[in-house]
C-alpha cells in the first residue's frame, strides 16, 4: 500500500491543464487522446473544463500529513502480559455465563411452583403458556426472553396484541435484568392480580388494545 | 435454612411464611415461623428494606387465588415475593 498519494494542485479556479493522477503522469487539454477519460469526467453541457478549486485538494494534502503508521512491537514480557490480561477476562465471561445459566435454572424452579400441571406442560412442549387475567382475558406468555413475549388474546385464541412488560433492572444491583423464568413469574402474577395496571404500563408492539372499562 | 425452604416450598401451610426476593441469582428466600415473635420481626424489618430500596411486594399462594399487591408486611401470608417494578418494553 503506498503511503503518500501523489498530490495535484490548480492554482486558480480556470486552470485546465494541470492534473496530476496516480500514475504520475501529466495531461493536457490540447486533443491529447489519453486524456479522454478526465475530459468526459470534467465536460460540461458547455464543452468547458470543470476544474477542481483549491479546497478539494485539502483532502490530498491532509492525507499526506498524517504520519505513517508503524505498528506496535511487544517485548515477549508485554506479550505474556496480555495473553494473562486476556485469560483472566476470558475466565470473568466463563463466570459470569455459569452464574446466568444458574440463575435461569433457579428461576424456571420457581415459576413451576406457580404453574399448574396444564401451564407447566404446555411450557414444557411448546415454550408457552396461558394465562386468565384479573379481568378474565386470555394471555399467552411465550418463553421467549421478557420483551414483547406477551400475546393478548382473542375469544377464537388468535393474537389482539403483542405487549411488552417486564420487571425493570434490579435496584442497587448491576443493571442487569431479572433472569427469564423470574420475569415471566411477575407477568404471571400481575396479570392474575392487576391486568389493566398490565395493560396501561405494556407497549403495544403489535395489535391494539381492548377500551379500559 | 435449605431444609426448612424445602418444607415451606413442600407443605402448603407449615405455620410460617417465605419472603422471596427476586434478584439476579435467580430468588433469595428468607422464612418465618408465625410464632416467633422474633422471625416475624425480622421479616417486617427485610420487607421493609426491600420497599426502601425499590422493590415491590406481592402475596401470592400457590394456587393463585389470593394473590394480591401488598405495601405492608403481613404475617399471615403465605409468600411474599418481592420483584422491581413493571416497565413498558
Amino acid at each position: 500500500m503506498p503511503q503518500n498519494w501523489p498530490q495535484y494542485y490548480t492554482s486558480t479556479a480556470t486552470t485546465t491543464n494541470q492534473y496530476i493522477p496516480v500514475n504520475q503522469q501529466w495531461y493536457n487539454t490540447s486533443g491529447n487522446s489519453t486524456q479522454t477519460i478526465w475530459q468526459n469526467w470534467n465536460t460540461t453541457t458547455t464543452s468547458t473544463y470543470v476544474t477542481q478549486n483549491t479546497y478539494a485538494d485539502q483532502v490530498w494534502i491532509q492525507w499526506n500529513q498524517m504520519p505513517v503508521y508503524q505498528p506496535p512491537v511487544y517485548t515477549p514480557e508485554q506479550l505474556r502480559e496480555m495473553e494473562a490480561q486476556q485469560a483472566r477476562q476470558r475466565a470473568i465471561y466463563e463466570e459470569r455465563n455459569r452464574r446466568r445459566s444458574a440463575a435461569r435454572a433457579k428461576a424456571r424452579t420457581l415459576l413451576e411452583q406457580f404453574l399448574d400441571d396444564e401451564q407447566k406442560l404446555e411450557l414444557e412442549r411448546h415454550g408457552r403458556f396461558y394465562v386468565i387475567g384479573s379481568r378474565g382475558r386470555r394471555y399467552c406468555i411465550r418463553a421467549e426472553g421478557q420483551s414483547g413475549n406477551v400475546d393478548l388474546l382473542k375469544p377464537d385464541g388468535s393474537v389482539q396484541a403483542r405487549l411488552c412488560c417486564h420487571p425493570r433492572q434490579v435496584p442497587g444491583e448491576s443493571y442487569e435484568l431479572l433472569p427469564e423464568g423470574d420475569a415471566w413469574l411477575m407477568q404471571m402474577i400481575t396479570l392474575r392480580t392487576d391486568e389493566d395496571h398490565f395493560l396501561r404500563t405494556a407497549n403495544v408492539h403489535r395489535g391494539s388494545l381492548p377500551a379500559f372499562a | 435454612m435449605t431444609t426448612l425452604v424445602a418444607e415451606a416450598n413442600r407443605v402448603e401451610d407449615w405455620g410460617g411464611g417465605m419472603i422471596v426476593v427476586l434478584d439476579t441469582t435467580g430468588d433469595t428466600k428468607h422464612i418465618w415461623s408465625r410464632d416467633n415473635a422474633d422471625e416475624v420481626a425480622e421479616a417486617r424489618s427485610l420487607f421493609d428494606r426491600m420497599v426502601k430500596k425499590g422493590f415491590q411486594a406481592w402475596s401470592v399462594t400457590r394456587k393463585g387465588d389470593k394473590d394480591a399487591r401488598i405495601t405492608e408486611f403481613d404475617p399471615q401470608a403465605e409468600k411474599i415475593i418481592f420483584a422491581p417494578a413493571l416497565q413498558g418494553g
